[in-house]
């Protein structure tokens, strides 16, 4: 069973440099290489991960996208993943938001965050209330799939992913992923905003 | 050593090249006839490669990049962008028109007036109606809505005919209604054109006699 598990992965390995091509030519989307493609971290990988600061919880599995997600793009992969907590991992630096749920990855994308005048917080936060179709009144703008994060207005919200753009300080996702992260995230679950690997502790 | 044998020696080399070969074929002939070995052997590959790869590796390699310095001022829909960011924390109240435009939309003040000194017109002892005066120097047009109101006779008093109603009349403010011309007046312009005609004139006098060819 595993073995078979296995072949079909080296396949999907084997295939990759096709699949970059592919990735290169398409329109920003949904990447379906990673579909039924995940990597099980080793006891090795994850003290490693945990010791240098780029996880700090245990994580089972992440997903494979062996090609650089392009700004629009996500992956969102949850077939066979049980219910468990779900905790949102943001990483500021390599603009990038990965779901987890019961440890095992379940969605990676490409962000925009804060410009350089109004930054993205970095730290924990608890999502503070999910609002579906919610509408800014500070900036007077539609902001759907709203995932508050702190009593000031900083959220996560479907947003229009490009590059060069930025956020007075909210994280952006594409509207597709949002709507499947609204979904999949519940009031007071952890949200973890990083800038980076964080030192180790 | 003759040439004889550096001949063999050379067949005998080349047989043992041609052996080598065909071991080699015939290995990895039945390496991939044996069912699951050749997948056993990439899967090794496949765990080790994976496995030495760390979780920020795996990040890296999905990651669009890291957003340099200037990076948010680099395109053209760049500033697109800012300026819609500039205007949106702009968020305008109702508009309201200027004063004098203002005094116009507003509907005339009714003000009751003090009925004159004098009698009635028509106060009649035997009772008739009650008149009422028309409104003094309403709006001609009636545009600024309704008089205040309305000269409807009564249905006849009960007799009490001493009783004359407070004289209500429409009192429209008066507003200047001659806004600033947005194009200068008709004599304005001509006063220009003459003051320009004129100066043409000067200068083209001036140049006749100034400018006089050489050979004259």
């Amino acid at each position: 069973m595993l073995a078979a598990a296995c072949a079909v992965a080296v396949a999907i390995t084997m295939i990759r440099p096709e699949n970059n091509v592919a990735a290169a030519r398409r329109p920003a989307a949904f990447v379906e290489a990673s579909s039924g493609h995940r990597l099980f971290l080793n006891r090795a990988q994850l003290n490693q991960a945990i010791a240098s600061g780029t996880l700090d919880r245990p994580v089972k599995s992440m997903l494979a996208v062996p090609v650089p997600l392009r700004f629009g793009d996500y992956a969102w992969d949850d077939s066979g993943v049980p219910a468990g907590s779900t905790w949102l991992r943001i990483d500021l630096r390599s603009q990038l938001i990965s779901v987890f749920r019961g440890g095992h990855e379940i969605g990676t994308a490409v962000i925009v965050y804060g410009a350089d005048g109004l930054p993205t917080p970095t730290g924990r936060f608890p999502i503070l209330a999910k609002l579906k179709d919610h509408r800014s009144s500070t900036y007077d703008a539609p902001m759907p799939y709203t995932l508050r994060l702190t009593g000031d207005g900083v959220a996560i919200h479907a947003s229009s992913v490009l590059w060069g753009a930025a956020t007075h300080g909210c994280i952006g996702i594409p509207l597709p992923f949002a709507e499947r992260l609204f979904a999949a995230a519940h009031v007071g679950d952890e949200v973890e905003i990083v800038s980076g690997a964080k030192a180790a502790r | 050593m003759s040439v004889t044998d550096l001949a063999l020696a050379r067949e005998r080399r080349g047989a043992l090249a041609a052996g080598g070969v065909a071991i080699a074929a015939a290995l990895s002939v039945a390496t991939l006839s044996i069912p699951g070995m050749g997948q056993s052997v990439h899967v090794g590959i496949d765990k080790g490669l994976h496995g030495v790869q760390t979780v920020a590796a795996m990040l890296a390699e999905r990651s669009p990049g890291t957003r340099s310095v200037g990076e948010l001022a680099l395109l053209k829909h760049k500033r697109q962008l800012a300026l819609h960011q500039r205007a949106l924390p702009k968020i305008r109240g109702p508009y309201t028109p200027p004063t004098a435009y203002q005094a116009l939309a507003t509907p005339p003040v009714a003000v009751p007036l003090v009925p004159p000194p004098q009698a009635p017109l028509f106060a009649t002892a035997a009772g008739g109606p009650p008149e009422v005066i028309p409104p003094v120097g309403g709006v001609p047009g009636g545009s600024f809505g309704p008089p205040a109101f309305s000269g409807i006779p009564s249905p006849g008093g009960g007799g009490g005919g001493a009783f004359t109603p407070p004289i209500i009349t429409t009192v429209t403010p008066q507003v200047p209604v001659t806004p600033a011309a947005p194009v200068p007046e008709p004599a304005s312009w001509t006063m220009m054109l003459l003051g320009f005609g004129v100066m043409g004139a000067a200068l083209k006098r001036r140049s006749d006699v100034g400018y006089r060819p050489a050979r004259d």
